[in-house]
C-alpha cells in the first residue's frame, strides 16, 4: 500500500521543502508588554577563539568529493593544521587580553543599558539560575555565549574583526513558550590584518573589548525596543 | 523499476532547484516590520539620502549555486540592485523611527555596500545557509558638507537546515539585512553625533567635523 515509490517521493518532498532546524524568536511588544523584572543568566563565560585559517578552507568538500576516501583523509589532514593554527594565533591574542573573558565586558554593558532605560528591573547573574532567582519575576533570561574572539570577514584582503556569538532565550515566568530565542553574531565595524594585531596588542584588547559592550548594548536594546 | 524511480529522485533533490541557472532573489527589507530603536529618541530630522555605491569586490552576484560538492554552479544574483535594496532599507529604518526623507535634508546620507554574499556550506547531515550584508554610512552635515559620523554596519545570519531551495536562501538574506539595519538603529554612537550636532548648530556653534 505504501510502496517504495510513495516512500520516495515523501522523502523527496521532506528534504526539498524542509524548513531550518532552527526557528528564530525574537522580542515583540505584545510578548514583552507585561514583563518589568527579569531574572538573567550568563551561565558561560564562552570560549576565546580565532576563526581565520578554518574559515579559508571552502575548497573542503569540493576537494573531498573529487577525491573520495582520500579526499577526505586529506580534508581531514588540512582540517586539523588549521584548527591549529588558530589556536596558536588565539593564544598570541590571549597574551595581549589581561583576561580572556567574552562574559564580564558584555553583562556589564547589557546591565548599564538596561538601568539606565529603567524599562525593566533585572536581576543578573554570571551562572545558571537556581529555582528561587526564577520565581517573583515576570521573565527567565538566559544567554548563552558561545565563542568571542576574532574571526576572517574578507578574505580577499584576508582582515579579521572582533565577534562574539551566542543565544538568548527567554520565557514568561512559569512558562515554557519561548519569547525570545536566537542566535546572535555580532561582528566590530573596524577590520584589521592579523600581521596589524599582533604586533599591537592594545589594538587587540580595544577592539576585543568594544565589540562585547557593543553586543550587551544590542541584547539590551533588543528588550527595550521589541 | 524502483532503481529507475530512485534514481530520478535522488536526481531531482541533489540538482535542487536547476543547480544550472541562474537563481534570482526578491531580497528587500520588509517596511512594515521596521522597528523602532535608539535612533527615535531624537528629535525628528531630515535626512537626505543619495544614490547608495556597489564597492563589493564581486559586483556581479550575490552567490553560488552550489553542488553537494561545494562546487559552484550557477549564479545566484537579486532582482534590484544591491545598493538600491541597502538604501531602501535605510531609508525605511529612519521613516520607521520617526524621521524624515528627502531633499534638503538637515543631514546627508552616503553610503556603500561592501559585502551582500549569500553562502552555503555543506555539513554531514544539514546544509548551511550563511547571509552576509555589510555596508559603510557616512553623515554630513548640510549645508556645511562636514562629515558628523561613519561606520560599517554588519549583517550576518544563518541558518541550518536538511534542505532549502530559493525561498529559503531569499529568508536568510533578507535576515541578513535586516540585522545589519538593526545594528543602525541601534548605534547609540550614531544617535549620540547627531544629537550632539544638532545642539551645537541650536546654540549657533562652528561645528567641527567628527573624529
Amino acid at each position: 500500500m505504501f510502496g517504495h515509490k510513495s516512500f520516495l517521493t515523501s522523502l523527496a518532498c521532506a528534504l526539498i521543502s524542509c524548513g531550518p532546524v532552527h526557528n528564530e524568536i525574537r522580542p515583540d511588544p505584545a510578548a514583552i508588554g507585561n514583563i518589568r523584572t527579569i531574572a538573567v543568566s550568563f551561565p558561560q563565560q564562552g570560549e576565546f577563539a580565532v576563526f581565520n585559517e578554518r574559515a579559508k578552507a571552502n575548497a573542503a568538500p569540493a576537494v573531498a568529493g573529487m577525491f573520495g576516501l582520500v579526499g577526505l583523509i586529506g580534508v581531514a589532514a588540512v582540517d586539523a593544521q588549521n584548527v591549529s593554527a588558530d589556536g596558536k594565533q588565539a593564544k598570541a591574542f590571549g597574551a595581549s587580553l589581561e583576561q580572556v573573558d567574552c562574559r564580564a565586558p558584555l553583562q556589564s554593558s547589557f546591565e548599564h543599558t538596561l538601568k539606565e532605560a529603567k524599562r525593566f528591573v533585572a536581576y543578573v547573574y554570571n551562572r545558571p539560575l537556581e529555582r528561587s532567582e526564577t520565581e517573583g519575576v515576570d521573565g527567565i533570561l538566559e544567554f548563552d555565549i558561545h565563542h568571542c574572539g576574532f574571526r576572517l570577514v574578507d578574505q580577499n584582503k584576508g582582515e579579521v574583526a572582533a565577534f562574539v556569538e551566542l543565544s538568548a532565550h527567554m520565557t514568561p515566568s512559569g512558562s515554557r513558550n519561548a519569547i525570545w530565542d536566537d542566535r546572535e553574531s555580532i561582528t566590530g565595524s573596524d577590520r584589521y590584518s592579523l600581521s596589524t594585531l599582533n604586533t599591537d596588542p592594545e589594538l587587540v584588547r580595544k577592539e576585543f573589548i568594544k565589540v562585547l559592550q557593543d553586543a550587551g548594548a544590542r541584547l539590551a536594546n533588543q528588550l527595550l525596543y521589541p | 523499476m524502483f532503481k529507475r524511480t530512485t534514481f530520478t529522485i535522488m536526481v531531482l533533490l541533489f540538482s535542487s532547484g536547476c543547480a544550472l541557472t541562474t537563481a534570482t532573489l526578491n531580497v528587500n527589507y520588509d517596511s512594515d516590520t521596521a522597528r523602532k530603536g535608539p535612533l527615535s529618541s531624537m528629535d525628528a530630522v531630515r535626512f537626505s539620502v543619495a544614490s547608495f555605491k556597489d564597492a563589493r569586490s564581486d559586483t556581479a552576484r550575490i552567490g553560488f549555486k552550489k553542488n553537494l560538492y561545494g562546487m559552484n554552479m550557477a549564479d545566484i544574483l537579486t532582482k534590484q540592485p544591491v545598493e538600491e535594496v541597502v538604501r531602501n532599507a535605510v531609508i525605511s529604518t529612519l521613516k520607521a523611527n520617526g524621521h524624515d526623507v528627502g531633499e534638503d535634508g538637515t543631514f546627508a546620507i552616503e553610503g556603500e555596500v561592501t559585502k551582500f554574499w549569500f553562502d552555503t556550506q555543506v555539513n554531514f547531515w544539514t546544509i548551511e545557509f550563511i547571509g552576509s550584508a555589510n555596508s559603510t554610512l557616512r553623515i554630513y552635515e548640510k549645508p556645511s558638507g562636514t562629515l558628523v559620523y561613519e561606520r560599517a554596519y554588519n549583517g550576518y545570519y544563518d541558518e541550518k537546515s536538511m534542505g532549502g531551495l530559493e525561498g529559503s536562501w531569499e529568508r536568510v538574506m533578507n535576515a541578513s539585512l535586516a540585522r545589519m539595519v538593526e545594528s543602525i538603529m541601534f548605534d547609540q554612537d550614531l544617535v549620540a553625533a547627531l544629537k550632539d550636532n544638532t545642539r551645537k548648530r541650536g546654540n549657533g556653534d562652528n561645528v567641527a567635523g567628527a573624529d
